[in-house]
């Protein structure tokens, strides 16, 4: 009987089909999921946009040496550098990164930078959500990939080396 | 010296006798590492780093201090003397900080280099390393100890080749330290040596340390701007803000005529470039005061008022500078001549070149190189303090009486540093440079004047005898010999085999200047106006009668008589101390980088650029030519060549008439690359707007080289030579008769070590240098 | 704070951090309560049937494929509906390095796609010419079709291109006149 056959194979498929509804989604719900990464998925290995490390007092790890971008193979990097004084004391070393940009129009994520970073200041964060409607505004900052400060110290704070060593709170920016 | 012949790793080598194994090695193209050995300076031995094997001998020997003997045999490189440099290495690195990433040196230090090619970064020592805080000794000095690998190579260019022995060692063996010899602090004359010389970055300077890395400037070598000596620097650049900004100047590679040799001018006052009060913008004053303005709108007044004035039969006087380029000082005696039509050209003198050029006419091979003065094996120098003034000529002189053995008399009215060098120091009464002059070239009656309790006739007699018998005698002689007695001097000159001269004058370009015409009687090439000639026949109507100097012109002014002046890059109302509402009256136009006392009087003011900023060729005060290159770069500059063809155009001139382009020789002169790049499209839109064709713009200094080449006696240099950086000797020999002038209108510069008229003025280097020094610096020249 | 450069209005995202804000959506010339209503209607149905173009031209292109596939399954977004031809498409993602001899193509591609139309730029060397700063590449697509969204990334993963996806949805939802527009009213 053909009808019956077919009507065995129909059933037979959605079978298949109704039993794969209670099986658990094999599809990524980002943009609607949980969490900071909205639902993506990512290995631990995963190279998003960088984070400026800083070191345990607070301080920037970047002493702007200039190794990442002489390794960057789409020369994204761009850097200033600046001499740390007693007053404003902005890395642990001699020299800080007065500006420190990144053009992620041309970066290609490739880690050279982090890896020949001698500070291990420069690292690939997990940060995935970088278009934006306009080129221009893909050049980030120092600013905007700095990570953030211990809680005491203030965003962007600039640090007096005594009163770090003495254990007390940095001095935030004049100003701020 | 006879040859000997000795093998090196298999190879045989020829060198003379008394070579050093070093630098036989490395004629014969095999690198032996060093850092203590530095050719031209005395030999240490202190570093062991160049170690090779040499048969029959019980030990590695040092090749920086063995000298090749006939059938010697030497291994540079096996297992043995590898282990043996590794080990050197591994001790110099016990104590060196391993901050190479923040380290000024790291990318470009011998110490990281060795260690790259011999190993030993791993240290086998468990100890802290022994950290000593950083030193300053000065506004451009710094000491960081524990990177010193003592090789003593400061102290030895201090000292030997400064002839200055501010750096010292302190302590013996191990704790051995390098230290200024004045407690804590340097008493020197700032030139930078010891940080150019060290091999680690131990010694930093103030100027660039912390701000960038070797690999991320672009290098370009082009030529000082402070001092007429010329010496070579190559400038590393990097972008900015504003442009390409200047962050270092050296001569590492030693290339030009200054080896590796630069003063504190040329080694830290770049920075007057980047002063925050320079002009970026055309200023028109606009009910009296100064407002800023577009260059269209400058140019078009410019060229308005200065054609309805010299339509109008008014008078205009030019001024311009010794410190622009040979092109842009040929190109404004030209303008004045054809163009406003007037033979009032003037620049600040400071040395009398017509009286030399007159004087040597018809002499060949009588003027000295700056290379010359370096192997000539007499120097007779009258006058001047070349320790102040003319640092390269000071260090050329020493050294050649150091190396050479050379004899230097010395003639001064006072006693400058030189005479520790010379064979003989005669002083005379201030004012009598001329009666020497003259007394050396057989007027036995002026020896009256310049008798002195030391000196007797006698003394005089014995030196005029020992100058007569030297051979190639270089006779250098300051502005103190002037008019008439340069005549005299080469009279006596041309009595001495071989002698040459160098007659030296103040600013960068002063020869420049001279050589092409910035004269109210001489057109370039030192032929005079009135005289009918080649340049009648190619400018056409050049006015015949002699012009007015700057004095005269001041004068004209006061009588209300000047209707316009145009100043390029100078700043005669500061230099003469003159009345600044003098030129009222007169519709006045600056081509500065700054407000000077003179811009801020007049009533257009273009922003220059200055000579590290455009390219074209300088003469230095011997005659040796030498290319510029375009390094910085401020937006809102032009350079001065540009902006006369400009104005000329403005006026309604003709500018192939003034600039012959789109004929000759295409030269690229670094306009397709690096700092310079895009050059060429940003003339080509002026260009396309006018039907002018773009294959060589008339705003291109080459255009018109071709013809300075063609016209100007002395300048049939060889392109290709200039091109690739190599300094040419022009000479005076057949330029025109030149003209002897008024002699008070010579004003020298009286510039020293720490001071460079309105550049020192906005340098912050050397204002940082005179602020640390208690001793009070001269009254200086304003430009 | 006093150190910080002022680059414009800024939006906070996630930890705190700020960014600069993007830019404003189209013209603000007031319009009725009516035409409003209608364009919020019609905005809502493009930017919920979005169609790209069947077009890659590199290693992106696998991503933009990966986009496509059941794992990030585009058709949440009612863009799963890769159409052959640019006269069907409303999207052309620009995935992979744009070379002197394709950039004609895609000029007459995107000339050929209807209006309203836009464009992605994904990837370092679609937006900028990336590592391949040489004489073979356009340097940025934008220099020869107007682009409305940069993606960086080398090949940017697909989340990174769902969420350039989102904000051409929100730049849709938030575009004005589009009902004026259709019938050619403006």
């Amino acid at each position: 009987m053909p009808v019956l056959k077919n009507i065995k194979a129909i059933a037979k498929g959605m079978s298949i089909t109704f039993m794969e509804m209670f099986q658990p989604t094999q599809v990524e719900n980002y943009p609607d999921g949980p969490g900071p990464l909205r639902g993506a998925r990512f290995e631990e290995r995963y190279r998003g946009m960088h984070v400026l490390q800083r070191d345990e007092n607070g301080l920037e790890k970047c002493v702007a040496c200039f190794l990442c971008a002489a390794a960057c193979p789409s020369n994204c990097i761009y850097i200033e550098a600046a001499e740390n004084t007693e007053t404003n004391r902005v890395s642990g070393a001699e020299r800080y990164a007065k500006v420190y940009n990144i053009d992620y129009n041309r970066c290609i994520f490739c880690g050279y930078c982090v890896e020949a970073c001698p500070t291990d200041a420069i690292t690939h964060g997990h940060g995935f959500e970088l278009a934006s409607f306009n080129a221009s505004n893909l050049i980030y900052r120092k600013e905007q990939m700095l990570a953030a400060a211990p809680a005491h110290m203030g965003a962007n704070a600039v640090f007096n080396s005594a009163d770090v060593a003495g254990g007390a709170p940095a001095l935030p920016v004049q100003g701020s | 010296m006879p040859d000997v012949t000795l093998t090196v790793d298999g190879k045989k080598l020829t060198a003379p006798a008394g070579t050093l194994l070093i630098e036989a090695c490395k004629s014969a193209g095999i690198e032996i590492p060093s850092f203590c050995y530095y050719p031209n300076l005395s030999l240490q031995g202190a570093c062991r780093m160049c170690l090779v094997k040499i048969e029959k001998m019980p030990k590695l020997q040092t090749a920086c201090t063995t000298v090749v003997t006939e059938g010697m045999i030497v291994t540079s490189d096996n297992e043995e003397v590898r282990q043996a440099r590794k080990s050197m290495v591994e001790l110099l690195l016990g104590n060196h900080p391993l901050d190479c990433p923040v380290c000024d040196a790291g990318g470009e230090c011998e110490l990281q280099d060795m260690t790259f090619s011999y190993g030993a970064a791993e240290s086998k020592y468990m100890e802290a390393k022994n950290h000593k805080d950083e030193q300053q000794w000065s506004p451009v000095v710094f000491f960081d100890r524990p990177r010193c690998i003592l090789c003593y190579r400061c102290v030895r260019v201090c000292g030997e080749g400064m002839d200055v022995w501010a750096l010292g060692v302190q302590n013996r063996g191990v704790s051995s330290i390098i230290a200024p010899n004045k407690e804590d602090h340097l008493e020197c004359e700032e030139c930078g040596m010891c940080i150019d010389i060290c091999p680690v970055g131990a010694l930093t300077s103030g100027a660039y340390r912390y701000k960038t890395r070797p690999w991320e400037m672009k290098h370009v070598g082009t030529i000082c701007t402070h001092c007429g000596d010329g010496c070579k620097t190559t400038l590393g650049v990097r972008r900015s803000d504003s442009g390409m900004e200047i962050v270092r100047g050296d001569n590492r590679d030693k290339s030009g005529i200054n080896n590796d040799f630069l003063c504190i001018k040329g080694r830290y006052a770049f920075d007057f470039a980047h002063h925050p009060d320079r002009l970026m913008q055309p200023l028109i004053r606009k009910n009296g005061k100064l407002t800023p303005a577009n260059w269209e709108e400058a140019f078009e007044l410019i060229g308005k008022r200065f054609a309805e004035i010299r339509d109008h039969d008014g008078m205009i006087g030019v001024v311009g500078s010794s410190r622009i380029t040979n092109e842009e000082a040929y190109l404004l005696s030209k303008f004045a001549r054809v163009v406003l039509k007037t033979n009032n050209v003037d620049h600040h003198r400071t040395a009398d070149f017509p009286a030399l050029a007159a004087a040597l006419s018809g002499k060949p091979d009588s003027t000295a190189t700056m290379r010359e003065v370096y192997d000539a094996p007499a120097i007779l120098l009258i006058g001047n303090n070349p320790t102040d003034q003319h640092p390269l000529l000071a260090w050329q002189i020493r050294n050649n009486v150091r190396l050479h053995r050379s004899r230097l008399y010395l003639i001064n009215s006072q006693t400058i540093k030189l005479g520790r060098q010379a064979a003989g120091f005669t002083q005379i009464p201030a004012g009598t440079e001329g009666k020497v002059a003259a007394y050396l070239a057989g007027d036995d009656a002026a020896v009256e004047a310049i008798i002195t309790e030391k000196n007797s006739r006698e003394t005089w007699n014995a030196l005029r005898e020992k100058l007569r018998g030297e051979q190639k005698l270089v006779i250098i002689f300051g502005s103190e010999i002037r008019g008439n007695d340069v005549a005299v001097l080469v009279k006596f000159g041309s009595g001495v085999h071989g002698a040459k001269f160098v007659c030296l004058a103040d600013y960068a370009n002063s020869r420049g200047a001279a050589d092409m015409g910035l004269y109210p009687d001489l057109l370039p090439g030192y032929h005079r106006v009135a005289d009918t000639g080649k340049f009648h026949d190619e400018w056409t109507s050049i006015p015949a009668t002699t012009g007015l100097t700057l004095p005269e012109m001041v004068d004209a002014a006061k009588a209300s008589k000047l209707k316009a002046l145009y100043v390029v890059g100078a700043n005669p109302i500061g230099r003469l101390g003159l009345d600044p509402f003098l030129f009222s009256k007169t519709f006045v136009v600056v081509q500065e980088m700054f407000l000077t006392e003179t811009a801020f009087m007049a009533d257009v003011v273009l922003p220059a650029a200055n000579a590290y900023e455009k390219s074209g060729t300088f003469t230095n005060t011997c005659g040796d030519l030498q290319i510029l290159k375009k390094a910085g770069e401020v937006t809102g500059t032009k350079s001065d060549f540009e902006m006369i063809v400009r104005i000329a155009d403005a006026m309604g001139f003709d500018v192939h008439k003034l600039v012959p382009f789109g004929a000759g020789e295409r030269t690229d002169m670094g306009q397709s690359r690096g700092a310079q790049s895009g050059e060429a499209d940003r003339h080509a839109v002026w260009l396309e707007a006018r039907g002018l064709e773009p294959k060589m713009s008339p705003l291109e200094p080459t255009a018109i080289l071709d013809e300075i080449q063609r016209l100007v006696p002395g300048y049939d240099f060889s392109r290709i030579n200039l091109l690739a950086g190599n300094d040419q000797h022009t000479t005076l020999a057949n330029s025109g008769p030149g003209a002897i002038q008024k002699p008070e209108l010579i004003v020298p510069a009286n510039d020293n070590l720490f001071s460079s008229g309105t550049l020192g003025r906005y340098s912050k280097a050397l204002h940082s240098v005179m602020e640390s020094r208690t001793q009070q610096t001269s009254e200086v020249a304003a430009d | 704070m006093s150190g910080e450069l002022n680059f414009g209005p800024y939006v906070t995202i996630e930890n705190g951090k700020k960014k600069v804000k993007d830019l404003t959506y189209g013209n603000h010339t007031p319009e009725g309560v009516v035409l409003t209503t209608l364009d919020a209607a019609a905005n809502w149905v493009r930017k919920n049937s979005i169609w790209p173009m069947t077009f890659g031209l590199a290693c992106c292109a696998i991503e933009m494929m990966s986009m496509g596939a059941s794992r990030f399954d585009i058709a949440r977004f009612g863009a799963e509906v890769f159409r052959p031809s640019p006269r069907q498409s409303d999207l052309i993602i620009i995935a992979g390095r744009v070379s002197n001899k394709m950039a004609p193509v895609i000029r007459l591609l995107w000339e050929q796609m209807p209006e309203p139309k836009w464009v992605i730029s994904m990837g370092a060397c679609a937006t900028s010419g990336g590592v391949f700063n040489n004489y073979a590449l356009v340097q940025s697509v934008n220099q020869v079709i107007p682009v409305d969204v940069y993606v960086p990334g080398c090949p940017p993963r697909p989340e990174q291109l769902i969420y350039a996806i989102t904000l051409l949805q929100e730049k849709i939802q938030n575009s004005r006149g589009t009902v004026r527009e259709v019938l050619n009213l403006s």
